[in-house]
């Protein structure tokens, strides 16, 4: 008895959000006819559903549940912000993530609500429309619209492996330009924040993250695809706050990636117990053990994916029955090894050389993390002599 | 004069084009050339790597087919190691990829390319039977067109009996 329930950090920070809110919504729409309670209905969305989402959206950004309503009053300002979406040297997987489900999901919708001035795979114009849409959109917004950019950014033979345009720029220098004037920079997928399939070795056209060419700061939203949860969240966190999100030694939001797959894993309990999957098609296959023995990278990928999932949450990697391969970390191609074998030995190297297969979220975990991978190698091999229980 | 026509970005695709056209007095397309404005080396990257991995890598082209190019690239594999696959597994990657075919086609029509030929909105409006009476035109057996069960049985008893005219002429 006697204790205050009345957290303040949490109320002052529902006022600074109320305040933003109302501050973007003094902002001109992009659609004075549209509203998002518009957007939800046409779609066959209930009201109830929109709000569920909401909820579900605070939990994921670890906000408490009374903070709801203001995310669905944050959604509706969402159209003040105008976007800018660039494609470097990518596959365009990042914004099929998003935008590729079998029905739209409240996710990829609030995606057709926002102001997205730029985004090649989605604009109905072509050709120098298309170029003079980009140009308008960067002066017109300068100093305030959102970047983001999918795709590593070709850098060798003068970045000359990538042009756009009818006057052939070349795509460094539209990052560089687009970064210059935007007022927050996110990098959508592995190969924006580290480079990506493109960047590994030999690394022929010299692919390197969207940081690397700009020296403003980078949040990395990596993936390969991220979920569309972490995408959305990461606007919405931005929408809210109006600053960067507290972040990882890789840059990466912690709300998103601050916990190991291999932590979150629905699968952990057959780890703990000594119960993998030896073989694809074996009878630990069909009972669904831990993948860590064909090659799952769970124990040193950082992200949300068993938590958010993947198509409208039905399903992730590790729970179709095939492992993790790490897609989140930094130069993954050539750090975690085989997709179908474990790191085992390659561990202490790729610890050591500080390339991010095994670091963690935070500076700090590293050395907790070197003693949990030697622990699972230790562990898988003891695993071997005394394979999960036969004769059933 | 010709003229020189260039477009790019190509947008609502995957990847980036250019297309540049030479447009003579006349109106008409004297030549035309496509180049793909971005290289990333994936073949490069391929080489000397565990063919495991392969499949992933080159799943990478495109973002938008998303298995096709690793059904390929696990073809290409087993091609050159010689492997024979079990039928279950031809079973599975067969209707993988008709997941992805029948996903990927009004993803295509709607979303991207069918936008520079079709307008869509009107499409609310259209006639199914006009459509595919238009589509009988073209082809002995054309697929979804909205009428097409009822029509087609008409259409293949009107050719059942050409044909058989047909045989009997011939005899």
């Amino acid at each position: 008895m006697g204790i205050d329930n009345k957290d303040t950090s949490y109320d002052s920070l529902y006022k600074a959000f109320e305040e933003r809110i109302e501050l973007l919504a003094k902002l001109p729409k992009m659609d004075e006819d549209n509203s998002i309670e518009k957007v939800i209905k046409e779609n066959g969305f209930s009201r109830r559903d929109f709000m569920q989402w909401a909820g579900m959206v605070t939990a994921m950004l670890s906000l408490p549940s009374t903070f709801t309503p203001l995310m669905a009053e944050a959604v509706k300002v969402a159209d003040r912000l105008p976007i800018i979406w660039l494609h470097m040297a990518e596959c365009t997987g990042c914004s099929e993530s998003l935008l590729r489900s079998a029905n739209p999901s409240i996710d990829s919708l609030i995606f057709d609500y926002i102001s997205l001035e730029y985004h090649e795979t989605l604009m109905a114009a072509s050709g120098w429309q298309a170029e003079q849409n980009l140009e308008n959109a960067m002066h017109k917004y300068k100093g305030r619209y959102i970047l983001m950019v999918e795709g590593g950014i070709p850098t060798g033979n003068e970045g000359s492996f990538l042009t756009i345009g009818g006057h052939g720029k070349k795509g460094k220098d539209i990052a560089i330009d687009a970064a210059n004037d935007a007022a927050a920079i996110f990098a959508i997928g592995t190969c924006s924040s580290f480079g990506g399939v493109q960047a590994a070795a030999p690394n022929p056209t010299g692919a390197v993250p969207l940081s690397e060419v700009t020296n403003k700061t980078v949040i990395n939203v990596p993936g390969c695809p991220p979920s569309e949860k972490n995408i959305v969240g990461t606007l919405l966190h931005y929408l809210l706050y109006g600053t960067l999100p507290a972040l990882d030694v890789f840059n990466r939001p912690k709300w998103a990636y601050r916990l190991r797959i291999h932590d979150l894993c629905e699968r952990r309990g057959h780890f703990d117990a000594g119960e993998f999957v030896q073989q694809f098609g074996d009878e630990g296959a069909k009972d669904g053990y831990c993948l860590y023995k064909v090659g799952c990278k769970g124990p040193y990928t950082f992200n949300n994916c068993s938590k958010q999932k993947f198509n409208q949450g039905t399903s992730w990697p590790v729970q179709t029955g095939f492992g993790c391969m790490g897609c989140s970390e930094p130069d993954f191609w050539d750090t975690m090894g085989t997709v179908n074998e474990p790191l085992k030995d390659r561990l202490y190297h790729t610890t050591f050389g500080g390339l991010g297969a095994d670091a963690t979220a935070d500076k700090i975990g590293i050395g907790i993390l070197t003693v949990t991978a030697i622990g699972i190698v230790a562990h898988a091999a003891i695993a071997v002599i005394k394979p999960p229980k036969e004769g059933e | 004069m010709s003229k020189r026509v260039v477009v790019d970005p190509i947008t609502r695709i995957e990847g980036h084009l250019r297309a540049e056209v030479i447009v003579g007095d006349d109106g008409v397309v004297q030549d035309a050339f496509i180049s793909s404005t971005l290289w990333r080396g994936l073949e490069v990257i391929a080489k000397g790597r565990d063919p495991r991995n392969i499949p992933l890598i080159m799943q990478r082209i495109c973002g938008v087919c998303t298995y096709s190019h690793y059904l390929k690239s696990t073809m290409a594999i087993e091609n050159a190691l010689e492997i024979k696959i079990p039928y279950n597994a031809e079973l599975v990657r067969t209707l993988m990829n008709a997941a992805l075919f029948m996903h990927d086609h009004p993803v295509h029509f709607y979303h991207l390319h069918g936008v520079d030929w079709v307008d869509i909105v009107s499409a609310l409006s259209a006639d199914p039977r006009k459509a595919s009476e238009l589509a009988f035109k073209y082809t002995d057996n054309p697929i979804g067109t909205g009428e097409n069960v009822t029509t087609y049985k008409q259409r293949d008893n009107t050719r059942s009996s050409k044909r058989s005219s047909y045989i009997l002429k011939v005899t």
